[in-house]
């Protein structure tokens, strides 16, 4: 009897099950968040692994944390010997969610002995040769490395695809330089603001006055403590300053320094609910694609290097146009000094070509 | 079998459970979005087990079961993502309140006595594989849907 009255009233609230279209399309959506979310929790676990190698007492503090322990897996295999890393780093100035365009473009390069980093800028605007992305249909060509990203994270609806736009824009450096990439950490610039203000400001000096043409604000000559709104403010400035893009891209190379400078000051990183605050600081804007390598070593070897010593790099450039397009764009000044310093990266011989080249680079040792 | 060939086939069959098992649609959706979620997160372990489709429905039955009931980020944060089924028009008989009395009841039966009778009545599954899908003794099935029939026969004696 019961029984009966519970099979019917079942039967009857079938009319109650929702379609399921829609319901697969938000599954999608949030499997992908997710997927992000998880990698900027590896970071973070990764962190807190790297700090306690390196920071005597702080292992045993890491049971029992909200994020539990950091599981082996994330661990990866320790580097075989010490070797030579070449990372790529993308920053992005998205306002609008697509097409989302690389702004800031850098190679950093850490010799196997782990000496320093070397932080080559690449221009924004250099003419590159763009492979196919048959994933959503651009056939490749002749374009501005920023655009490199833009077509690998197009998508037909919905927000940019960022991973993609990182394998594309790897995949255009690796025909321009022949270097492979250990890592390549993207990030939007919502995420370094708020991984700048997790880390409390950056401490940067600029070296000609630039007032902002998005808020007015005026950033001095000489040194200045910057929040990470002010901080993204003189980053997305260009169209002020004396030398363009290229300067801004100096700009990114210091910001790049200062905030490792800020992240490695006093006992920052040691406080759990810093990197707790970082994490959630960089929220979907960070993705970072370590190929098969465990983060852990990446990190260790990168959290080695001093501020002092990054030696920031730029390439002489001249404009050119873009072939079939009515706009210009640029090309290295002495193609032979830009392809030795590829070279020079993959052999890991970086100090004898800023040895030959001295005035490529910001400072030299 | 891809994860796309399983929510192809799978998908609406979930909800149809989950709806049962919540009696809300919003909370199924919500609960069968969670889980097809951590599915395909971790498809590799799913697609290994003998049986996907009962993988899925475990990990479903462990999320409900788990589910804190009222909290709200949750529901809230993932209804934002759901869009809102389409209402449909009920008919008489369903405004009759008599008829859907069962159905309330069964909302105040503890969620594992619920999912047991959903199992048996809806899913028509023989005891041993809802001891499998609930994670309990075939024994411990028995009892608890003989317990719930035996709340509703009190409830739907005192009607009566």
């Amino acid at each position: 009897m019961v029984e009966e009255d519970l099979r019917a009233a079942f039967a009857r609230h079938e009319h109650l099950v929702p379609d399921p279209e829609p319901l697969r399309e938000s599954i999608g959506r949030a499997a992908a968040r997710r997927r992000r979310r998880r990698l900027v929790v590896r970071v973070a676990g990764v962190l807190l692994a790297v700090l306690a190698v390196i920071l005597p007492g702080y292992g045993p503090r890491l049971v029992g944390t909200e994020d539990g322990a950091v599981p082996a897996d994330l661990m990866g295999d320790p580097l075989p010997t010490s070797r030579p890393l070449d990372i790529l780093l993308l920053g992005l100035d998205t306002k609008e969610p697509s097409p989302a365009r690389a702004d800031l473009v850098m190679i950093a390069h850490i010799p196997a002995d782990g000496s320093r980093a070397y932080l080559l800028s690449l221009p924004r605007d250099l003419l590159v040769d763009i492979p196919a992305s048959p994933r959503n249909g651009y056939s490749g060509g002749s374009g501005k490395l920023t655009e490199a990203f833009a077509m690998g994270s197009l998508r037909t609806s919905g927000r940019a695809d960022l991973a993609a736009g990182a394998r594309l824009t790897s995949a255009t450096l690796n025909r321009l330089t022949g270097l492979t990439f250990d890592a390549v950490v993207t990030m939007e610039f919502s995420a370094l603001r708020g991984i700048t203000d997790a880390v409390g400001g950056v401490r940067l000096c600029v070296d000609q006055r630039v007032r902002s043409v998005h808020t007015g604000r005026v950033f001095p000559t000489g040194c200045q403590r910057l929040d990470g709104d002010s901080a993204m403010d003189l980053l997305r400035q260009r169209a002020g300053l004396k030398g363009g893009a290229l300067d801004r891209d100096r700009n990114g190379r210091r910001f790049a320094t200062a905030l490792l400078t800020a992240a490695r000051s006093g006992d920052r990183l040691n406080d759990l609910r810093t990197v707790e605050r970082l994490r959630r600081a960089a929220g979907d804007g960070l993705v970072i694609d370590s190929g098969g390598d465990g983060l852990v070593p990446l990190l260790a070897q990168a959290y080695r290097i001093e501020a002092s010593d990054v030696v920031g790099l730029s390439l002489p450039v001249t404009e050119t146009m873009v072939p079939g397009r009515p706009y210009a764009a640029l090309e290295f000044a002495d193609p032979r000094q830009a392809t030795a310093l590829f070279r020079a990266y993959s052999q890991d011989r970086a100090d004898e070509w800023v040895a030959r080249y001295p005035r490529a680079a910001d400072w030299h040792p | 079998m891809t994860y796309e060939e399983f929510a192809n086939s799978r998908l609406t069959a979930m909800l149809r459970f989950a709806v049962m098992l919540t009696g809300d649609p919003h909370v199924a959706q919500d609960l069968v979005q969670e889980t097809m979620v951590r599915v395909q997160l971790n498809w590799r372990r799913v697609s290994r087990a003998d049986s996907p489709e009962r993988y899925a429905r475990r990990m479903l039955v462990n999320q409900y079961l788990d589910w804190r009931r009222g909290s709200w980020f949750r529901r809230v944060l993932l209804r934002n993502e759901v869009p809102e089924p389409p209402t449909r028009r009920r008919d008489h008989a369903e405004e009759n309140a008599d008829r859907d009395q069962v159905w309330s009841w069964l909302e105040r039966l503890p969620r594992r006595q619920r999912a047991a009778l959903v199992l048996r009545y809806y899913e028509d599954l023989p005891d041993a594989e809802i001891a499998e899908v609930l994670g309990c003794a075939v024994g411990t099935v028995r009892s608890s849907i003989s317990r719930a029939l035996a709340t509703l026969r009190t409830q739907l004696v005192g009607v009566v």
